[in-house]
């Protein structure tokens, strides 16, 4: 064993002094053919390789191998090379002192076999990589290539290239062969063409990443308040997300709906969301129209003021009514110092350029006209956030304008302004489990226009806070429960106004505000159960204000009839006397049916 | 004197003998359970749901999994890519075997990420037949084993191991008052398996097929094809592996909430 020992020193003593002595390795071409059934990639070098190189599958959005090459050195020309056919989308080649890393990104996970081929290293990615029954070769020539073209004739450089061709096309023929010569006989796998193409065209979509629904909802009660009742409507969501690579995203979301479909052709659309992302190692990049939300508790989010909702839209589930809006956004990601890997601590920033307020099924008092209007000027947002540890935690704070609108009136008419004015926002949140309970807490205090509290058409600072635990009985029963309150800071009640059209107005501001009292404080709750192999859901969602004894009921009854066929029925009620927030909205009470169609 | 020595001896080698084959079974279950911990793995997954009256439904997955420096835990990270209803909904656990695991889910309609209490271990694993128990591992000591016989079962020599729990608590967090399972004698791997509710009624049984030795040094083994069947509802799942790929050197950086968000 002393002898073997010493021997082996020995032995890599020589490699080591063979590896410094003589020059390295090179990559002088990369080739990529490809058939129905496979991609094969040759890369070819100067000397045999000793062993396959090191390599790494990496998985996610764009899948891709890395090959690790020792004591190699790059002679292609391009760094970067794009395949359009075949399982290859691109390989990127980088030399990096004495060796030389390849990343070949995949069109999807494919299985893959490497092994060494005299001078060349072969990669054989098996599935449905490319077009039916066509063969073809992509070649990268090398630098000395190009030197022998310019010192032969025309004709030897085609000869070579040729060579190269046959090459490759002989290669992928055996492993085919090899491949049928496994497999049952020839005419029992064989597939007709046009589930081929049905499989080619459903590649693209998948490449484009899409998916969407179809939706048809009955709506007893228009959520406007200027709409009509029994209304029928009609939506088409489409989403594509198609996939530009591991650093690179881009999100398409929008949706075209007919909101009175049985009376009218009155179409709408929207884009809910139209970015660009990218990362560059620890730092993530979003620019354009998206949505941010904020916030670890359960729907009532004091911290969540960036991303508008329109309220008025006929969508059971209350996410779907957010919509993006303009911004860039950036994150830094620390890694923990001791492994390198992220710690989840991260710092976020985002920039504003223009401001879109929520939409609310609110209406003016009798002989009253609202109107609107949107300020200009952009708004920023920072946060500091960690995830993935024992506790969630987050700090944030937003300078912007409210979602949210103040009423005022205008001088000497019965219109109502609807201001949205700057605000400050600082906020925390936090989550974490204890034993079977998941905690949750938030909360917030917004510094507004109307410190003092002496202007009844300007909302109060305040401060807004919520806390809860949720808890699973059973195997699917949860039940969430959350205790919120808010604090009005300077308080002025507006009962004592003397004006009687102040009085009247300032009332009504505190209504749609949630500023009627100094203290206000209620619950909420979520219970939902799931049934028949997760096919049939149920959820009951409640928000009682214990001021003012309003409250919000929200039960809805879903079931999936298959993977593409998904049909709810619920309602939404308010409760309330005249005076509260959600005993305003009681004539928007609403039942509903829907059955949509996702794909 | 002689007599009772020798009771004596032959109590003590009996008890022994006990020991030695307790210690045995526990150490063949303590095999089994590392028996498919591969360092980490890559895979797409189809799971394919029947109710009793035939009618599927199909959920396909692409995941990655990577094992904690203990050397127990795994870390899984689960993206769905279909049907479209759960599209983009990425799951992230984080097991801690010596306390409640971690678990975070991104539902595209939130558009973030949120914390969840992990499932017990006798609830259902993303709606199929299979337990969250079956999938992590359920913790060898907290379990009494008997070795029921030897028999072969898919042309396979096994031992038949009879497992109960040691408490109450452990009989309702696994929702299982037994389990039978065949754990193949040459590389511990269970291969087939019933189960029997809390009042003593068959529940469930597995049977896992297919099996490659997906990293030959370390003898790691994985079923290409799972299936469970609930005999008292009539439902069952089949999980099927494609492009399954062990010691790729995955990143931590898939188990983290910033990979979740990336639809």
């Amino acid at each position: 064993m002393k002898f073997a020992g010493s021997s082996g020193w020995v032995f890599s003593g020589l490699m080591l002094l063979t590896g410094g002595a003589f020059a390295q390795n090179l990559i002088t071409a990369l080739n990529v053919g490809y058939n129905s059934s496979m991609t094969l990639i040759r890369i070819d070098l100067a000397r045999p390789l000793a062993k396959v190189p090191d390599n790494e599958f990496i998985i996610g959005s764009s899948p891709h191998i890395v090959l690790e090459f020792p004591d190699t050195a790059n002679g292609l020309d391009e760094p970067v090379q794009d395949f359009t056919e075949g399982g290859l989308r691109s390989a990127n080649i980088v030399q990096s002192g004495g060796r030389t890393r390849l990343v070949l990104y995949l069109n999807q996970m494919f299985p893959s076999n490497t092994r060494i081929d005299g001078n060349s290293l072969l990669i054989t990615l098996q599935g449905n990589a490319g077009n039916a029954g066509s063969v073809a070769l992509r070649s990268a020539e090398t630098k000395q290539d190009a030197q022998r073209l310019m010192l032969n004739s025309e004709a030897d450089a085609r000869l070579k290239v040729e060579q190269e061709a046959q090459a490759a096309k002989t290669g992928v023929a055996r492993l085919k062969a090899e491949r049928e010569a496994q497999a049952p006989a020839k005419a029992e796998l064989a597939r007709p063409k046009t589930e081929q193409e049905a499989e080619e065209e459903a590649g693209q979509v998948s490449a484009l990443n899409i998916s969407g629904s179809l939706r048809g909802s009955y709506w007893s009660v228009s959520n406007n308040p200027t709409g009509r009742n029994d209304l029928g409507v009609t939506e088409f969501w489409l989403k594509a997300a198609p996939h530009l690579g591991d650093n690179a995203t881009l999100m398409l979301e929008g949706w075209a709906r007919m909101p009175n479909a049985l009376r009218s052709a009155t179409t709408q659309g929207m884009l809910r969301e139209g970015y660009a992302g990218f990362s560059s190692g620890a730092a993530d990049f979003r620019i354009g129209k998206q949505i941010i939300a904020w916030g670890r508790a359960d729907q009532l989010n004091p911290t969540d003021n960036l991303s508008p909702r329109d309220n008025t839209l006929f969508i059971p589930e209350p996410d779907d009514r957010r919509h993006g809006t303009v911004a860039a956004k950036g994150t830094y990601n620390f890694a923990d110092n001791s492994s390198g890997n992220f710690s989840g601590l991260a710092a976020t920033a985002i920039w504003l350029p223009r401001f879109r307020p929520n939409t609310q099924p609110i209406a003016p008092a009798a002989g009253f006209v609202f109107n609107e209007s949107i300020p200009g000027g952009s708004q920023f947002a920072l946060k500091l956030e960690q995830a993935g540890q024992a506790v969630d935690w987050s700090l944030s704070y937003f300078h912007g304008f409210d979602l949210d609108p103040d009423i005022a009136v205008l001088p000497g008419v019965l219109n109502l302004s609807l201001q949205h004015h700057r605000i400050r926002v600082l906020g925390a949140d936090a989550a974490t489990v204890i034993g079977r309970y998941g905690l949750r807490a938030e909360a917030a205090y917004t510094w507004t226009e109307d410190a003092a509290g002496i202007d009844p058409f300007v909302k109060n600072p305040f401060f807004y806070g919520v806390a809860g635990a949720d808890r699973t009985f059973f195997e699917y029963l949860n039940i969430n429960l959350q205790y919120f309150m808010r604090k009005i800071s300077g308080f002025r009640d507006p009962n004592t106004i003397a004006d009687p059209l102040t009085r009247t107005i300032a009332i009504q501001q505190s209504i749609f505000s949630n500023q009627q009292d100094r203290f206000q404080q209620g619950m909420s709750l979520r219970i939902s159960d799931k049934w028949l192999n997760e096919t049939l859901e149920a959820e009951l969602a409640a928000i009682y204000n214990f001021t003012r004894r309003d409250h919000l009921l929200r039960p809805k009854l879903g079931y999936a009839f298959n993977d593409h066929w998904k049909g709810s029925a619920g309602a939404i009620l308010f409760r309330g006397n005249d005076s509260t927030f959600f005993g305003l909205l009681q004539d928007r009470s609403a039942v509903f049916g829907d059955l949509r169609y996702s794909f | 004197m002689k007599l009772l020595i020798c009771f004596s001896a032959m109590l003590l080698c009996a008890m022994t003998l006990a020991q030695a084959a307790e210690i045995n079974l526990t150490e063949a279950m303590q095999k089994s359970l590392a028996a498919n911990k591969a360092l980490d793995s890559t895979s797409d997954a189809t799971f394919t749901l029947t109710n009793k009256t035939g009618q599927e439904r199909v959920r396909k997955t692409m995941g990655a999994t990577k094992l904690q420096a203990n050397g127990e835990d795994n870390m899984r990270m689960t993206r769905f890519v279909a049907p479209a209803d759960v599209k983009g909904t990425v799951s992230l656990l984080i097991e801690h075997s010596a306390g409640e695991d971690d678990m975070w889910i991104y539902l595209p309609a939130l558009k973030k990420v949120r914390r969840l209490v992990s499932g017990n271990k006798r609830d259902s694993f993303v709606g199929t037949d299979f337990s969250y128990g079956d999938v992590i591992g359920h913790k060898v000591s907290d379990w009494n084993y008997k070795l029921l016989r030897e028999e072969v079962a898919d042309g396979e020599a096994c031992y038949v191991i009879e497992a109960t729990p040691k408490s109450d608590e452990v009989r309702g967090s696994s929702g299982y008052g037994k389990r039978v399972v065949w754990l193949r004698k040459d590389n511990f791997f269970a291969i087939k398996g019933d189960m029997w509710d809390e009042s003593g009624q068959p529940l469930k049984t597995f049977h896992l097929t297919e099996l490659q030795e997906v990293d030959a040094a370390r003898h790691k083994w994985q079923a290409m094809r799972l299936e469970s069947k609930n005999l008292q509802s009539g439902h069952q799942t089949v999980i099927r592996f494609e492009n399954f790929k062990a010691n790729q050197k995955v990143r931590d950086e898939f188990f983290t909430t910033r990979y979740m968000e990336k639809e």
